[in-house]
């Protein structure tokens, strides 16, 4: 079954898509059973590896393309545009990180 | 931007004695200071900053790697350090497991850029087993830095 979402979500804050955002990215991930891989141009990154996203160098305003693909890629989704929007509940602009 | 250019030669600690995260990073913080890195008056306030970032969050990511860092003032460019321990460090990791690798960043509080693309080439090294494999046989600062720079060659082709 390929029940792939897709969507693009901008990187907030001014630190980009540094360390705190990456674990709070990858914990949420891992609740969904779903494969999420995030884009950056040609770099893909999954969305459980921290190293990975972190590989991504993504800055602030940066556009990233997402993928989930498996039988809760839907709420999967809904629930990574709503962390991004939200600008990762304020972390990213909080810490100094 | 290369390993070799922020990471500072003289303050890598390849046998780390630290066993717990506070005292770790107390020692690789020490070390930049003794290599001139950053000034002696800041060494205490750059070690409580780090230790805060940790409230946040361990910045162990799994993988017995551990990234601590943090912004700071006394700095004017990103610089950093590494330590490999042999025993493992208790850095509240993510996965649970200890820590062998460690580089410390710090980095001007203007410049997100630049900590941003420091932690994209140092994830993006140690996401490579065989990397981390040779990393953690290091005995030597000379050793170590033979690596970083083989590493940035890779990088760059």
């Amino acid at each position: 079954m390929s029940d792939a979402v897709t969507g693009n979500v901008t990187v907030p804050g001014t630190n980009g898509l540094h360390m705190v955002p990456c674990s709070l990215l990858a914990q949420r991930a891992s609740k969904f059973a779903c494969q999420i891989t995030i884009k950056k141009g040609d770099t893909r990154a999954d969305a459980r590896n921290i190293f990975e996203l972190l590989g991504l160098g993504a800055g602030e305003g940066t556009v990233l393309a997402c993928e989930a693909t498996g039988e809760d890629a839907g709420p999967a989704m809904a629930d990574l545009v709503d962390l991004f929007e939200s600008g990762f509940e304020g972390h990213a602009d909080r810490t100094s990180s | 931007m290369k390993l070799n250019e922020f990471v500072v030669a003289d303050a890598i600690v390849p046998d780390l004695q630290a066993t717990s995260k506070e005292d770790a990073i107390r020692a690789m913080v020490t070390s930049l200071k003794k290599s001139g890195a950053i000034p002696v008056a800041d060494e205490e306030g750059i070690i409580s900053a780090i230790l805060k970032r940790e409230e946040l969050g361990s910045t162990g990511i799994g993988n017995g790697v551990a990234v601590p860092h943090t912004k700071h003032p006394s700095v004017d460019r990103l610089v950093a350090t590494v330590a490999l321990s042999k025993s493992g460090v208790d850095f509240a990791s993510l996965d649970g497991e200890d820590v062998f690798i460690l580089f410390l960043l710090i980095s001007p509080p203007d410049r997100p850029g630049d900590h941003l693309r420091g932690l994209e080439n140092i994830s993006r090294h140690l996401r490579d087993q065989t990397f981390c494999s040779f990393l953690r046989q290091s005995n030597t600062q000379k050793d170590i830095i033979d690596l970083l720079d083989e590493a940035d060659g890779d990088m760059a082709s």
